[in-house]
């Protein structure tokens, strides 16, 4: 059982991190889990020792653990779908348009799951606006090595993307 | 013009990119004369660009979970009615807000949203486009900071009377006559409350932004401080519903306005901002051509560049897009308020809807 100090560190973790941790599960998972994912997170954190150590290092291990569960769950859910007729099923209002956003969303997410998890991460949360003090917090690795990680992490998610989309070659044509 | 420094490792040079180095001035003085450094600095940036685009795919979805998240811990977001005002921020708020919000991150996701409801890739399109929306971001970031943010989150009310008290303009109301048969009569009701977003300039950050791309304007005397505040309106959404899961939303929006609070008038500031290297021509056009004798600066919605067919609603110059199997879109602007009518009806069907409103 948690103390009344754990618990109202706990509590305070959540009210502050909640609403970006969604916010950032929600580029990995559908919105009906992402809720659900960071609760879970919160759940882990509660009986986790870094719960003792500083917030930044808490809000990095949320950081973390969130975006490993989301991915698993994405995981679970794509292999559930897979064997499921209900992946036929149209779900939205306007059926064709969403279910093409729906692909290309999940086409995007499906190459980010190729790459290792530090540069799956290192892309989420670079691209959802964390600084280099953030990122590097969150993959627990030294500042300085951030740029680097990017670097490598944008160059293998462009080689298998284009690879996956040639329509989207152009793109790099165009560039050249 | 050689330097003698030795070339950066790659990882410092996408640092560079994101201006997260510990001496731009030095680095971007290296890169203008090497090479090889240029190369690796283009290959970096066309990654980062490819990257940044698919993962913008991503980013639209997260909109809505930022007032999922606000609402507090208990809220369980039932998946539709997450998708129904997710609908009515990226549809409503974007058309509202384009400008300014596209220089957060959740602006740009809400604007990015706007621009799926019609479908851009396929079909039609704005000029203001991500990249022009992440290069004003990136800009803004080189000069000050940005804080506060603008509002992404529709709350519920009662009735149009209720919304009709909080906000200063008429909101836009259709008749029941003019709303497509078999859709329901009393809308949904969603209110977007008013916020401020403030950008506080600092004159070192500016100066070494403007030496690193190789920029000759001075940084103006009195910029260090100063502030631009953008005061993003209040907006109203009406969101009907009809058979076979219809939509039609009425949108309407009060006055997009800037103001400065320092020593510089809004005049001087923008005579600035529009030399600034890297602001897109689609903003500085629009930032350029407005009379600024009334102290304060309205800024334009750039509905202009909706890719779609100029038309007019009672008079007043309108953008009409229309998508096929999708619906239809028409955005104008009469005096101080901005309305926006989109549905998943046939463009006469909206249309109808449009010139019936009040105001």
């Amino acid at each position: 059982m948690a103390s009344p100090v754990h618990q109202m560190r706990l509590e305070s973790i959540v009210r502050s991190a909640r609403t970006s941790l969604v916010a950032l599960v929600r580029r990995v998972v559908d919105p009906s889990e992402a809720e659900d994912v960071v609760q879970e997170a919160f759940v882990r954190l509660s009986d986790d020792p870094v719960l003792d150590r500083p917030d930044v290092e808490v809000t990095a291990w949320l950081r973390r653990t969130t975006l490993n569960l989301a991915f698993n769950r994405a995981r679970d859910v794509s292999r559930w779908r897979a064997r499921s007729a209900r992946a036929e099923l149209p779900v939205a209002a306007d059926p064709a348009n969403e279910a093409v956003r729906s692909d290309e969303r999940n086409a995007v997410r499906a190459v980010l799951d190729r790459l290792p998890a530090t540069q799956r991460d290192c892309l989420l949360l670079r691209h959802a606006g964390y600084s280099y003090a953030e990122i590097a917090a969150t993959l627990d690795i030294a500042p300085g090595s951030v740029g680097t990680t990017l670097a490598r992490s944008e160059r293998a998610f462009k080689d298998l993307y284009l690879t996956a989309h040639p329509a989207d070659a152009r793109h790099d044509q165009e560039e050249r | 013009m050689m330097t003698t420094m030795t070339c950066p490792d790659e990882g410092t040079l996408r640092a560079f990119l994101d201006r997260a180095d510990d001496d731009h001035a030095a680095l971007a003085a290296h890169i203008r004369g090497c090479l090889d450094c240029r190369r690796v600095v283009r290959e970096l940036r066309l990654a980062a660009t490819v990257t940044s685009d698919a993962l913008s795919l991503l980013a639209e979805s997260s909109v809505a979970a930022v007032r999922a998240g606000d609402a507090g811990y208990e809220l369980v977001d039932p998946p539709v009615r997450t998708r129904h005002w997710g609908r009515i921020a990226s549809g409503a708020a974007a058309v509202v807000l384009t400008v300014g919000l596209i220089i957060t991150p959740a602006g740009q996701a809400v604007a990015g949203g706007f621009l799926d409801l019609f479908h851009s890739r396929s079909v039609t399109g704005v000029t203001i486009s991500n990249a022009d929306a992440s290069q004003v971001a990136t800009v803004v970031q080189n000069l000050g900071v940005a804080t506060g943010t603008p509002n992404p989150a529709f709350g519920e009310l009662a009735s149009v009377a209720d919304a009709q008290a909080k906000v200063a303009f008429p909101v836009a109301t259709p008749r029941q006559s003019d709303l497509p048969s078999g859709i329901t009569v009393t809308p949904v009701v969603g209110y977007l409350a008013k916020s401020d977003m403030t950008v506080t300039f600092d004159a070192a950050k500016t100066a070494a932004y403007l030496a690193s791309s190789g920029s000759t304007v001075k940084v103006p005397a009195g910029l260090d401080g100063e502030q631009l505040v953008l005061h993003f309106p209040d907006a109203v959404a009406l969101d009907y519903t009809g058979a076979g899961d219809k939509r039609l939303m009425v949108v309407s929006a009060g006055a997009f306005v800037a103001t400065t609070a320092g020593p510089l008038d809004l005049n001087e500031l923008r005579s600035f901002l529009l030399e600034v290297p890297g602001v897109p021509t689609s903003l500085t056009d629009q930032l350029g051509s407005f009379d600024l004798a009334a102290g304060a600066l309205p800024l334009p919605i750039p509905i202009d560049q909706l890719r779609g067919t100029r038309t007019t609603v009672n008079g007043h110059p309108a953008i009409q897009v229309v998508s096929s199997g999708l619906g239809a879109a028409l955005v104008w602007q009469a005096g101080d308020r901005l309305t926006a009518v989109v549905g998943t009806y046939p463009v006469d069907a909206v249309l109808k809807v449009a010139v019936g409103l009040n105001g």
